[in-house]
């Protein structure tokens, strides 16, 4: 599906903003793999507190933190560019 | 009964005589190419009984008898083509001088026999490279060296640090190593350490799938510090990589854990663009993905090796 009314905020490869015609915000696309990514590390935190082992959850947590700021960052660079 | 063969006939003991002689210039070259054999068999059997013993098993017994086979045969015809005189299948001289045809078909014998010792080893090789396929597939490319054939490290992982997941999808997007059809923007941070100078519009590094030996070093030295395999998996195993590929990575056998992939973040190599996120530096140009490696995908694996010094 071909919708020529997106529009791309952010000129980086990955985490691109864009804003669709009818949402009021923009969102970030995500790559399919590092979405994936994201979700392992979720479940292997879950696994972590699950088997006690709370230095590695906290780690797998921080992990995962980090790479979600990054998407939040690039979002509010995108957007803070476009205002 | 033919007056002038019998004066050219041997005697029992000239037979005797030439017969031992005949039998030993077979067993000679028999065991030794039996010995030939037995040594590829051996090279199979650690690897057999390891990974896929099943499979392996009959390769085996294969290599063994084919190469023992092909071995005496070609004894028997090589020992009557230099002596011409007629030896039967027990190693025993007849005391018949051969015509010149019966030489041409002995020469046939050594190159069936030739045949039946390739064959040997073919099936023991076969063996070994079942067992390795039954391990897991890997892509010959960086790593396709006898270090491959190493045996397997356990990544350092922390005790329970991993779950069992299911590999990726192959038909799944959501797999690792996806391809973007952006067109190249310069990211931002790319002068970051860890950036690959061969890593040039074109993908110096991977064009062809096959690593840069700068990258090949890099990862080496990683797998040797942390003792641990690194796959390189995505567009850089796959030979599609283009002047905007990440580098995508799984460590271990299910992704390592949540130190030890920092740690690959800082020190492996990376692209121009793509890859995760960092909240200040942008784009990183390198995936660490915490999952197993998918061995119906293609993959480039790069083990620990403390031989080599690195």
């Amino acid at each position: 599906m071909n919708d020529p009314c997106i529009t791309r905020i952010s000129t980086t490869t990955n985490a691109t903003v864009v804003q669709l015609p009818e949402r009021r915000y923009p969102g970030v696309v995500i790559q399919g793999d590092s979405l994936q990514n994201l979700h392992a590390l979720v479940l292997d935190a879950r696994k972590q507190i699950d088997c006690g082992n709370v230095a590695e959850c906290r780690d797998v947590l921080e992990e995962l933190e980090e790479l979600l700021r990054g998407y939040l960052e690039s979002y509010r660079e995108a957007t803070k560019l476009s205002e | 009964m033919n007056p002038a063969k019998n004066a050219d006939e041997p005697t029992f003991g000239q037979g005797f005589v030439t017969g031992l002689w005949n039998n030993g210039v077979s067993i000679v070259v028999a065991v030794g190419v039996v010995a030939a054999g037995a040594a590829l068999v051996a090279v199979a059997v650690p690897v057999a009984v390891v990974t896929a013993p099943v499979v392996v098993g009959g390769g085996v017994v294969a290599a063994a008898g084919a190469a023992a086979y092909g071995g005496y045969q070609t004894g028997l015809a090589a020992s009557q083509l230099a002596t011409g005189a007629e030896v039967n299948q027990l190693g025993v001289a007849t005391g018949r001088q051969l015509t010149p045809a019966e030489l041409g078909e002995k020469a046939a014998d050594v190159t069936v026999g030739g045949a039946m010792i390739g064959a040997g080893a073919a099936s023991a090789l076969r063996g070994r490279w079942a067992a390795q396929a039954a391990a897991g597939a890997e892509a010959q490319g960086a790593a396709g060296t006898w270090r491959s054939w190493l045996p397997r490290r356990k990544t350092p992982n922390k005790p329970g640090s991993q779950g069992n997941r299911a590999p990726a999808n192959p038909s799944d997007p959501t797999s690792y190593g996806g391809e973007n059809p952006d067109p190249w923007t310069p990211p931002p941070g790319s002068s970051q350490p860890g950036v690959s100078p061969g890593a040039g519009p074109g993908g110096g590094a991977g064009a062809k799938g096959v690593l840069s030996k700068e990258d090949q070093l890099r990862i080496q030295r990683f797998a040797n510090t942390y003792d641990t395999d690194v796959h390189v998996v995505g567009s850089r195993a796959k030979g599609t990589a283009g002047p905007k590929s990440d580098y995508d990575y799984i460590l271990g056998e299910s992704g390592g854990n949540s130190r030890l992939r920092q740690k690959a973040r800082g020190e492996l190599p990376r692209g121009n663009a793509g890859g995760e996120i960092h909240p200040t530096r942008g784009e990183t140009g390198i995936d660490v993905f915490n999952e197993p490696v998918d061995p119906s995908r293609p993959h480039i694996t790069i083990r620990p090796n403390h031989l080599g010094g690195q």
